[in-house]
């Protein structure tokens, strides 16, 4: 491992080089055996019931999250908002509105949101850690930023301080909705008041979307989603990843490349098309792949969904996995 | 695969790879003490896995993909304790000599990567420290070759911005000339 001769590299080695290790192998390598001998002689007994436990508490965790979830209503009519029109920049990210000082930063973290839009047509873009301006999930109405698919009902608040306009945005991720913690508030500067309405949010990803039309008689049927996973290795039917709603609720492959799409917003006769091993989507210009697997005598799709996230934040696209029902 | 792993062998690789394990999860962690955690846990899992492993691949990615992830593991876990009070708000922070760095511009640039965010960090130091390809890397992070690209560009236009005055040559280099595969 020689490292390289860059400036930052001389650095780095400079830096690190008299530091090592108070760990040794013999220890290290002990520790080891321990831990096998301990996996590798359970008794039967023992072994079957603590692998009922952690089933139970897997299937538990999971019925207790989607239970126990946050859920705010969302179905607010659009009360426009004139003063929050426009783009925001974030400054910081506070536990209490009061907490903010204009000028001095109090999170020590770099802030992963970015900037917001607010568009006349009461809708939201946003750019995070760095990235272009993108079409979110987002609506807004006067005083609340709604997500009907997470369910959550964010509230905003609009200061002005020593001549500039902030905005204090409710921060309501994954920590509120299944972990009930209080949410933290991003305090944003108004840069502008122009309507983004007619933005053309760059597009990172683009794919290769003229392909021959191939028959796969495996791909055809009715499919129901089950789960939405990282990685299609990462799939357990037993336990399910996704603690969410699924916003694909199922899939109709037909003959000819035709397909229809189902979601929490109802069914579709999509642009979508298929062909073996892919399911096309000229609008967003997107080739997902699809695979088909058999696990333990049920037939699953892994279909790999290229939604904004890869689109416009050049994010890895994850999957969703399906069920063969018909 | 048949990966049996004799002590004699892991013992081997411990030896080459351990300082450099440590070394990086010391420049990510900057505490001696995780480090050291962090170090004896990839170890304890390369040797538990290593029947998984395929020999015919160089075997340092796949080490540091371990250690990144029990970084992370670490780091959360921290935050978390950090955030339940249950962490001493000063941890073992490592700060380098002043004697080592010898003149102004290698501190001040020291200063500056060390205050990178972890994603970028993680991309600098294996890349520039390591010597590890952008394929390479993009492998060990379970990230695309395109999003590892993006964050070694995003990281030295941040260091380009906050050193506007040096002889930096590799702040003017675009990300695409560095070595991809």
């Amino acid at each position: 491992m020689k490292p390289s001769n860059s400036d930052i590299g001389i650095v780095l080695e400079k830096a690190l080089e008299h530091h090592s290790q108070s760990i040794e192998f013999e220890s290290t390598w002990n520790r080891h055996l321990t831990n096998n001998r301990q996996a590798y002689k359970p008794k039967k007994q023992t072994a079957m019931i603590l692998v009922a436990a952690i089933m139970f508490f897997a299937i538990g965790s999971v019925a207790y999250a989607g239970l126990m979830r946050n859920v705010d209503k969302t179905d607010y009519p659009f009360i426009n908002d004139p003063q929050v029109i426009g783009k925001w920049e974030s400054v910081d990210f506070v536990e209490k509105i009061n907490d903010f000082i204009p000028g001095k930063i109090s999170c020590k973290e770099k802030l992963y949101l970015g900037t917001l839009a607010f568009t006349k047509q009461g809708k939201v873009l946003a750019s995070v850690e760095n990235g272009n301006l993108a079409i979110t999930a987002f609506n807004w109405t006067k005083d609340k930023v709604l997500n009907k698919q997470e369910k959550t009902a964010s509230e905003y608040l609009i200061k002005e301080i020593n001549g500039s306009t902030y905005m204090y945005f409710e921060w309501k991720s994954g920590d509120y909705i299944f972990r009930n913690m209080k949410p933290y508030y991003y305090v944003l500067k108004k840069v502008d008041s122009d309507d983004y309405s007619n933005y053309k949010v760059k597009a990172i990803n683009e794919d290769k979307i003229e392909y021959p039309f191939i028959d796969d008689n495996q791909m055809k049927g009715k499919w129901e989603s089950v789960d939405f996973v990282k990685t299609i290795d990462s799939f357990k039917p037993e336990v399910n990843s996704w603690r969410g709603d699924l916003y694909l609720t199922g899939l109709s492959v037909m003959e000819n490349g035709q397909l229809t799409v189902t979601t929490t917003k109802g069914e579709s006769s999509s642009s979508l098309t298929w062909t073996k091993g892919m399911i096309i989507s000229r609008g967003d210009k997107t080739a997902s792949k699809c695979e088909v697997k058999e696990i333990n005598g049920t037939v699953y799709m892994f279909f790999e969904w290229k939604s904004g996230d890869y689109i416009y934040r050049g994010m890895t696209p994850e999957y969703y996995v399906l069920k063969k029902i018909e | 695969m048949n990966n049996e792993l004799s002590k004699e062998k892991a013992e081997m690789i411990f030896k080459e790879h351990s300082t450099y394990v440590y070394r990086v999860a010391l420049f990510l962690t900057q505490s001696k003490e995780l480090a050291d955690d962090i170090t004896q846990e990839t170890f304890i899992q390369v040797f538990r896995k290593y029947y998984t492993f395929d020999s015919s691949k160089p075997i340092q990615p796949w080490i540091y993909k371990v250690t990144l992830n029990i970084t992370r593991n670490m780091l959360r876990k921290q935050k978390w304790l950090r955030f339940i009070g249950q962490l001493p708000e000063k941890s073992n922070l490592y700060l380098v000599e002043n004697s080592v760095l010898k003149s102004e511009e290698e501190n001040e640039l020291w200063k500056e990567i060390i205050n990178l965010n972890l994603k970028s960090r993680e991309v600098v130091i294996l890349h520039f420290y390591s010597g590890m390809k952008l394929k390479e890397i993009s492998d060990s992070l379970g990230i695309p070759l395109g999003t590892c690209k993006s964050r070694l560009n995003s990281a030295l236009s941040t260091l380009r911005g906050r050193l506007p005055v040096n002889d930096f040559k590799f702040l003017n280099i675009g990300g695409d000339t560095f070595e991809t595969l």
